[in-house]
This record gives C-alpha cells, structure tokens and sequence, in this order.
C-alpha cells in the first residue's frame, strides 16, 4: 500500500468525523508527527497506525501493508500474545510477551502500553492481588490518557486497547458513568461492525448486570437495546440472549406485567421462548432454569418442553 | 501470500521473478526475511493475475466516500435488500473507471439483485454470472482444482455461481465447486475472522446440495460441523438456516426409516431454536417457513407453554 494512502485514509476519516488533529493524536504522537503522516511524509510503525485508526473506530485488518522486518516480528508477536491470553495459554503468552519487550522500539508509548496492558492480564489470571492490577492497568492508560477521568468538553477518542484498559479498571474503581458511555458513543455512531463487538460489547455486558445491581432499571434497558442493535448489524450472538433477558427483566420492572393486555403478556411469553431457545442452544442450563422461573413468577406461565 | 499464490499455478520462482527481481530476493522475500519494496510487490502480485495496490473492497483509494456507499452495498446484501442493493450499485457506477475488478464487483451485485427481484431467469443469472466470474478468474475451474488461493471478493462469486448451478439443478457442478471452496479455505491463509464466516456459509450452502440431492446423511454431518464453528465464533447469520437445514435433513431421514422414529422429538428442538434464533435476528421469512414447516409436520404450534392462554394464566 502506497505511503500516501494510509494518511489520506486517516485525513478523510478525521474530517469526516469533525476531529482536530490533536484530538485524534493526543498522547500518542506529537501533531506534527500525525501532519506528515497524513500528507504521506512519514512512516510509521504498525501499532502506530492500529491505534490511530482504532480512536476512529477502524480496522486495519482492511488494508494491505506491506512491513519491514522488525515492524513484521512485532505484528506476529502481538497476534500470538494476544492469541495465547484468549486461549488461557498464559505460559506462553508470557514468553512471547519477554521477547515483545526486547524487540518493541524505545520510547514508544503505543508499544509500552501494549505491555503493560498484558501484563496487567497475566498478573489478573494469576490471581495477584487486584490491587497490583489496578496500579499497573492505571499506569498503563496515564501513558496515553492521563486525564481520561476529568470532566472534558471536548471528545476524547479511544483505541482499542485504551477502550480494554479502562473496561477492566471499571470495576475496581468508580468512575463516572456519563464520561465512561461517552466513550463508547462515538464508537456507536462511527466505528465498524466488528470493532463495536469487539470494544463495545463486553463492556455493555457488564454495565446491564451492574445496573440491575444498582436498581436502575431504565438504564439497564437502554443499554440492553443498545447492545442489541450492534449485535444484530454485525451478525454476532455474544451474549445476545443475556441481553434480551436483561431487557426484559427491565421493561418487566418499569411496566409490571399485573394488569396489563394480554397482547403483551403474549408478546412477553413470545419473547421468554425465544430467550429459553438461544440458552438452550448455548447449553446454558442455569440460564434456561432462570428464565422458566421468570415465566412462573411473572407471567404464571410454564414453558412445555418436549424435547429429551 | 506470495508463496501459496505461486505454487497453486505451478509456476516456478524463475518464471515469477523474471525482470522484477533475483531469485534468491524472491526466495527470502517467500521465506519472510527480506523487506520487499511496494512497487516489487505489486509487480509479482499482478504477474499472478492479482491486482496489486488494492484494498478494502478493490476500488482505488482515490476516493474514500466509496467506502461508505460499500458498506451500505454489503449491509443490503447482508439483510436480502435486493431493491436497496440495486440502488447502491447505481450509485457505484460513475466510479467504476477502467479497473476491471470494479466492473466485476458492480456487475455481480447488479445481477444478483435483479435475479432476487425477479428481473432475470435462473439461466440468464447463471450465463450473466459465468461472464462475471471470467473477467478476472477466466480459467476458474483449473484455479479451483489447484487449490488457488482466492480472494474474498473472488471467493464470493464463486460461492454465487455454486448458487446460481443449484438453482439450476445441476447440482454435481455446485457440489464440486462449493467442495473445493472450503478445501481452498482449509489451507488457512485468508484472514481467521472471515474465514470462518465464509466456511460457515459454505457449509450451509453444501449442506443445502446435500440435502437436495438426498444425501442427508451428508447434509446433516455438514450442518452439525458448521453450528458447532457458529457457537465457537459467537456468530448468528447463518444458525437459523442450519438449524432449519439439519430438522428437514433428519425429518427426510426418518421418513425413509434412516433414523428412528424417537428422534423426532429432536428434530422439534431444533426446529425451535431454528426459530427462536431466526426471530432474534429478524430474520421474519425464515421465521415464517420454519414455524410453517413445523405446523405442517406436528400439527401443532411451535412454542408450547401452559396455560396456553393468557385468560387462563390470569386466573392463576
């Protein structure tokens, strides 16, 4: 891919999003730096341009690039890394990881905080204390973002592993809700259908539950249908029955079903059905026992199966 | 990509790298330990037969708006909105240029959307698609047996023309296509996330072959292999189709007294979750033909729950 190519992609989405340079470059390069990438002066390293096109809610898995060596060994190393952590092949993960460190450019801040971020998850599946996973995942988003909790008038933009950064901070500390949705708002209305599953998802997974914890029922809900509508563009099913049993479980608390038509109370039951299937085909039993008690209690109804 | 390319037309590093570079320089750039230069890259690529220079969705990045207009091409493909995927395509056409991998994808979407909108005959689509295919794969049916390593777009006209030979009735032709698609598919060199979504289509596409040319023992086998590769990825496009693939296939197999006659009670579940899956994916048609098709087998509703009226369980 012509060098040219690359900064006219960033430049056309940076526009077209109505974002300054600085927003999109801010702690991860200098302004000038991302000028001669985007007028095709200056070249840059893969993780560089991933990080840059993941804040605009892109992938670069789309284009062609054509890498050096080193930039090439790097690419490969972060694939297995990251492989390994999805297979729960932490042995591994903390080989390729040493060589990583011994390999990355110095004085790269996209490249420390890959680091640091995967070695915040080998501390976590080790079973460190969360309080030295919190500190090094809080290191870790300062490189780029040391200010990502401040109230701010203007945008902030997140790459992808800044977004896994502060989706495992969340639950050890207590941020502020609007400033964290916010982040995930301009990957709603810009980002692709594989990066919103990818980086939207499973924070919104956990948000329902953490809502229907704190009783805060119409959130739950919108966050649900949020989440729905990004599954339901990408083709994707994680955790879609969740997320139609957490809806429903709201919309039931917002709008008791005593009392209401039996129009609802049929699409209700409808839904119930549906939601039992998807557990079913899931094989996830406990799941398919709650909502067959859900049917009881709230609709007095009981689902027939007839299967073995 | 260089390497697979070149041994699956059998040409040798000689052959390839002439005027554009050593041998050796090629052997180190195949082996991973030499940094070829863009313009060399493009060159051996496009000695191939592949477009150089490329991305995305093989227009030229001369104009990224496009990009947009594609998205919405493969959004409408994506939900069978044949009349909105028409409207895209003519939107596409001021920019078609010269390039003929831009021809190529205008012209096979075109073609699609007015078969689906009923515009076209079956044998037309077929004729029209075969053109289609030949402006950049002219010899497909060698590629296909040396195992050529085709690319997405490429990959999927080949799977249209699979279709397009079903709907036909020649049902060999589509089988052996589609059969070499996922073998091509098995050598791994297409990137892992779409990989997977195209084996699983292709499954479901052979399964469907199977099925309709009474090897349902085949289609079943193939269904099962590609709803576990949907649970393992956590994708919902094609589960309805396989579900409601794998009742009928089962349902045909116990008919001929293949299965035993007990099994039915599975071919109900899986009818169900063929359902349920087709409905949260608003997938209405399939939602409909299935729930039809399990009326009409059972006699009865498809979901069962008790009381079976909402009168009756407000009594309760």
């Amino acid at each position: 891919m012509k060098l040219y190519d690359v900064g006219n992609a960033l430049f056309y989405y940076r526009a077209l999003y109505k974002l300054s340079q600085n927003q999109l470059c801010d702690g991860i390069c200098s302004v000038a730096t991302l000028c001669r990438i985007e007028a095709g002066e200056r070249e840059a390293d893969c993780l560089l341009y991933e990080t840059l096109f993941s804040r605009l809610g892109k992938n670069i898995q789309q284009f062609e690039f054509v890498l050096n060596e080193a930039d090439y060994r790097l690419c490969e190393l972060r694939f297995q890394i990251e492989k390994c952590m999805e297979e729960g092949n932490f042995t591994d993960g903390k080989i390729y990881l040493s060589q990583y460190l011994n390999l990355m450019p110095d004085h790269q801040v996209v490249h420390c905080q890959f680091v640091m971020f995967y070695q915040a998850m080998l501390l976590k599946f080790s079973d460190h204390c969360a309080e030295e996973v919190q500190a090094l995942l809080r290191q870790a988003i300062h490189l780029t973002r040391p200010d990502f909790a401040a109230p701010s008038t203007q945008l902030q933009l997140f790459g992808s592993i800044e977004r896994r950064i502060l989706y495992e901070l969340f639950f050890y500390e207590k941020y502020d809700l609007n400033a964290l949705q916010s982040l995930f708002h301009f990957m709603e209305l810009h980002g692709g259908r594989e990066e919103k599953v990818w980086n939207v998802i499973s924070f919104f997974h956990r948000l329902v539950f953490w809502f229907e914890k704190e009783q805060r029922f119409l959130e739950m809900v919108e966050i649900a249908k949020r989440a729905i509508e990004i599954l339901f563009e990408s083709k994707s099913c994680l955790y879609l029955a969740d997320f139609y049993f957490q809806k429903m479980k709201g919309e039931e608390r917002i709008y008791p079903l005593d009392g209401c038509s039996q129009v609802r109370r049929k699409q209700v039951m409808e839904q119930c059905c549906h939601i039992f299937y998807l557990y079913m085909m899931e094989g996830n039993q406990r799941k398919m026992e709650q909502i067959e008690h859900f049917c009881r209690e709230r609709l007095k109804c009981q689902i027939i199966k007839q299967e073995k | 990509m260089i390497r697979l390319t070149r041994l699956s037309l059998k040409m040798s590093q000689e052959t390839l790298s002439e005027n554009i570079c050593s041998v050796q320089t090629l052997s180190r750039i195949e082996n991973g330990r030499h940094h070829v230069k863009n313009h060399t890259y493009q060159q051996l690529m496009e000695r191939m037969g592949r477009y150089g220079g490329k991305s995305f969705c093989f227009f030229s990045m001369d104009n990224y708006s496009l990009l947009e207009i594609l998205a919405q091409v493969n959004a409408a493909l994506s939900r069978n909105a044949y009349q909105e995927l028409k409207n895209y395509v003519q939107q596409l056409k001021p920019f078609r240029g010269n390039h003929v991998l831009n021809e190529q994808y205008i012209c096979k979407n075109e073609l699609i959307a007015d078969y689906r909108l009923g515009n076209i005959t079956k044998d037309t689509f077929l004729k029209e698609l075969q053109g289609v295919v030949a402006l950049t794969l002219p010899d497909h049916e060698n590629l296909l047996e040396r195992k050529y390593p085709f690319l997405y777009e490429e990959l999927m006209i080949m799977m249209n023309l699979a279709s397009a030979y079903r709907e036909n009735e020649n049902h060999q032709k589509s089988m052996w296509i589609l059969s070499l698609l996922l073998q091509i598919l098995e050598t791994g060199y297409m990137e892992r996330h779409k990989s997977i979504q195209v084996k699983i289509t292709l499954m479901n596409n052979l399964a469907k072959v199977y099925g309709e040319m009474e090897d349902h023992q085949a289609a079943v086998h193939l269904s099962k292999e590609a709803l576990i590769e949907t649970k393992r990825e956590k994708l919902v496009n094609m589960v309805p189709n396989l579900y409601f693939e794998l009742a009928w296939n089962m349902k045909q197999q116990i008919e001929k007294g293949d299965r035993r006659e007990d099994e039915l009670s599975l071919c109900k579940k899986y009818l169900r979750q063929g359902y349920a899956s087709a409905a949260i994916s608003k997938k209405r048609y399939l939602q409909n033909a299935i729930e039809q098709y399990y009326r009409k087998c059972f006699h009865e509703t498809i979901y069962v729950y008790s009381p079976s009226t909402v009168g009756e369980a407000m009594k309760d």
